[in-house]
């Protein structure tokens, strides 16, 4: 290559690069989707998971208030009554709000893919529009210079 | 071949494509040379770095999703 072509060699070159670029990042609106989609189905299951389990765990808390009632008003006084049903019922309490715990994570998250799957989904249809838009043109640009940098040279050569 | 994940591959990407424009600045340094840069090299480049950040920070939000509400 003479020197004189270097400068047509050097854009074709980078010509080459965008195109190759274009077409190695054309699935990129698609990067991230399908790792939305498995982790929202994950946190859907999660949800319900810790759903169902509260459900049980209040089920089985007011079946032992219930109990504890019951047995409550076979003699003993009321106040003692109160304080062994509270006694009684406490793990099943502790279930209950161990379990709503759990299922207010899991839907805090769930709101934060949410977020962070929008700003994605931003970014991603810029850079689409770049890809699909602006790219094009700037290859075209470059070949436009390209094509009137050897058609230069070729007068020059033919007048030298 | 170990595939790269899709940052991790921008970041090579954006490798190639300065290296591509380094090699044309050597040889083209006119006014068209500073309005291609200006107007469609620099927001390529600012555009991918935003979608690359974008694309790394929602990864980080699903990893740390998926740990948190393992039970």
């Amino acid at each position: 290559m003479t020197k004189i072509h270097a400068d047509i060699e050097a854009l074709r070159g980078l010509r080459e690069t965008l195109a190759r670029f274009r077409y190695d990042q054309r699935d990129a609106r698609y990067r991230g989707e399908g790792e939305i989609e498995v982790t929202r189905g994950e946190l859907e299951a999660r949800a319900s998971s810790a759903l169902a389990w509260l459900e049980r765990c209040r089920v089985e808390l007011d079946a032992c208030r219930e109990a504890s009632a019951s047995s409550g008003g076979s003699g003993a006084s009321a106040s003692s009554a109160s304080s062994a049903s509270s006694d009684d019922c406490l793990g099943y309490e502790r279930a209950v709000a161990e379990a709503q715990e759990r299922l207010e994570r899991v839907r805090r998250w769930q709101q934060r893919v949410e977020q962070a799957a929008s700003v994605f989904y931003g970014a991603a249809m810029g850079f689409r529009d770049l890809l699909e838009n602006d790219l094009p043109r700037t290859e075209e640009q470059l070949l436009d210079m390209i094509t009137s940098l050897e058609a230069a040279r070729r007068v020059q050569a033919a007048g030298s | 071949m170990t595939e790269l994940r899709p940052d991790d591959d921008g970041d090579y990407q954006l490798g190639l494509l300065d290296a591509a424009w380094d090699q044309a600045a050597l040889h083209w340094r006119d006014e068209m040379a500073r309005d291609f840069e200006r107007y469609h090299w620099t927001p390529l480049r600012q555009e991918f770095r935003s979608y690359l950040d974008a694309l790394a920070r929602l990864r980080e939000v699903l990893e740390a999703a998926e740990r948190e509400t393992e039970f």
